[in-house]
């Protein structure tokens, strides 16, 4: 009996963190509860709208009807909000961007207005993407008010395109305070806008950006080129780009971070519509990047570009764990950009940090095992080397290739999968 | 100021047992912490009311785990309901945000998709609502109680309680 009543004087402020692990639509539930709990949900600060799906009017509309009921419960106790998440599927294209999202819209108007500090907006379509002439896009645009909303620590977005901001000033653009940006399938009509918003987030730790396209002209956009190539971010600790193709990317601008997944092949320095006559020659030269020194650098996940590992591990003195894939577009050989001996100098990570290292699709071709033959020779501490086979590869026929081969670190156990 | 001679804190819990915890381990306490710095001479031994025995256990076993950077590890699952409650309780008593932050997620884990009985029942909650009122909540907010994740509620037939 003793113990029920302590437990009554659990004070508001534990009760709201409970709350705010559940979804909004749980913590609701919690207002019939007892007269003290009728109003307990509302100060929860997050707005969690996650794992809805709208298949039809009716759920559509029930869905708006409930988060209207919310914004409107909080607007009048006058809270602040510190995050809001929504991730809805939609089953076709007309239920997500006719009848959803023009008040998915309102709403996010009225959460950036509350000093929001997260903001996560992800949805999805059963449907393939289709081009929808009236709107002459593919994406929905982003409502711009988010770009207005300074209090942000964290970003997340997923298919949006950011249009018609021809110009935008350098003041205004940007997140002072913020922390974590995930862009996924985000399309900014006018690159420069994106470089102006990267630059305006100086104490970024996090960065992901996945599934983006993006060129800035050499001759248009010159202005915005300088200024990403001087981008630093001092703070930032991981980065993930994949699947994202960019010109005059900035390398040394992730210079910083102790864990980074790259997807290099995409990145390059040159203008691709100014050189588009070398590249046919040079297929090689369209790989060269600055790689600055990654002084902190301890775990990489690399895909795509072979070629560059050893130089990529020249630049990284700490590295403690590598993971490498080809991913699953086919790479010509000479995109490997290896050539068929070993290299000659090995990186310093490589003898004396490197502790686990992952080599995937690895297919039948001679120069495919000279670098985890490599590895496996001069890796000093390493203990843990996994190789995967490729599709189509007999594991066995590579663990025949790699199991005599000498190995550096007495400790070391060699996995083929 | 407390002598800083010592690197162990002497914590005596509610049922008479004595921990000899690192400074470290105690500087994650910020009530003992407030205690310590507030003491002028050397404080010989803490008392930490509402904390058990087996609660500093689990306390140390999660400072170490999470020291080794091994804190995801941590589990309360073996914790039935009622102690799961005593424990966060002698947590939040002990001001301990890291460990704080797993027990409250943990108790709102149990209590995802449960029905409105079994939740008050787990908080010992009365149910102070006239019909009417009761009727009034639920219409109000009737778009969350709709939904085939949201369990029939177990508690219309109790309401005398």
């Amino acid at each position: 009996m003793r113990r029920r009543n302590r437990i009554n004087q659990l004070p508001d402020k534990i009760l709201h963190r409970i709350l705010s692990f559940l979804t909004t639509k749980e913590a609701v539930t919690t207002s019939i509860l007892s007269k003290r709990w009728i109003h307990l949900w509302i100060s929860v600060p997050n707005l969690n709208f996650t794992n809805i799906t709208i298949d039809s009017i009716k759920s559509n509309n029930k869905f708006n009807e409930s988060v209207y009921s919310v914004l409107a419960s909080r607007d009048g106790a006058g809270y602040d909000l510190d995050g809001f998440h929504l991730d809805i599927q939609y089953v076709n294209h007309h239920f997500a961007y006719r009848r959803s999202f023009p008040h998915v819209v309102k709403w996010i108007n009225i959460v950036v207005r509350r000093n929001l500090k997260h903001l996560n907006l992800n949805h999805d379509i059963d449907e393939p993407d289709t081009y929808d002439p009236e709107r002459d896009a593919y994406l929905p645009q982003l409502p711009t008010s988010i770009l207005t909303c300074r209090t942000l620590v964290s970003l997340k977005l997923s298919r949006f395109s950011v249009e018609g901001l021809l110009y935008v000033s350098k003041v205004e653009f940007g997140f002072p305070c913020l922390k974590t940006l995930y862009f996924d399938t985000i399309y900014f009509g006018c690159g420069r806008n994106f470089v102006l918003l990267l630059c305006g987030c100086p104490v970024l730790e996090d960065l992901q950006l996945l599934n983006s396209c993006q060129t800035l002209s050499s001759r248009q956009d010159s202005e915005a080129i300088q200024m990403f190539q001087s981008l630093t971010l001092p703070n930032l600790t991981r980065a993930e780009i994949m699947e994202t193709l960019w010109s005059h990317f900035p390398l040394k601008a992730l210079s910083t971070v102790k864990s980074l997944s790259l997807d290099t092949l995409k990145l390059n320095t040159h203008d691709q519509t100014d050189d588009e006559d070398d590249d046919e020659e040079n297929p090689r030269q369209r790989t060269y990047i600055d790689i600055p020194i990654f002084h902190n650098l301890t775990h990489l996940k690399f895909k795509n570009s072979w070629g560059l590992v050893v130089q990529m591990l020249h630049h990284c003195p700490k590295l403690q764990s590598l993971e490498l894939s080809k991913g699953s577009r086919h790479v010509r050989e000479d995109e490997l950009g290896n050539s068929a001996e070993e290299p000659e100098l090995v990186p310093e990570c490589v003898s004396s940090c490197l502790k686990t290292c992952t080599i995937r699709d690895i297919g039948g071709l001679q120069s495919e095992l000279i670098l985890p033959t490599f590895i496996l020779k001069n890796a000093r501490i390493l203990q843990t080397m996994k190789v995967w086979s490729g599709w189509m590869q007999k594991k066995s026929e590579i663990e025949e290739k790699l199991s005599p081969c000498p190995k550096a670190s007495a400790t070391c156990q060699l996995f083929v999968h | 100021m407390a002598s800083s001679s010592s690197n162990l804190i002497s914590l005596k819990t509610s049922d008479g047992t004595v921990f000899k915890v690192e400074r470290a381990l105690a500087k994650t306490m910020k009530t003992v912490q407030a205690i310590i710095e507030e003491a002028d001479a050397n404080i010989y031994m803490i008392p930490i009311h509402n904390v058990f025995s087996h609660h500093m256990d689990m306390i140390i076993d999660y400072y170490k785990l999470s020291v080794a950077g091994k804190s995801k590890e941590f589990s309360v699952e073996k914790l039935d309901n009622d102690e799961l409650k005593d424990f966060l309780l002698a947590v939040h008593y002990l001001n301990m945000e890291d460990l704080f932050e797993v027990l409250t997620q943990a108790v709102a884990d149990r209590l995802e998709k449960k029905s409105v009985g079994y939740v008050r029942k787990y908080f010992g909650i009365e149910n102070d609502f006239t019909p009417e009122e009761y009727a009034a909540i639920r219409k109000k907010n009737d778009w969350a109680f709709k939904g085939d994740d949201i369990e029939p509620e177990e508690d219309e037939e109790k309401q005398e309680e």
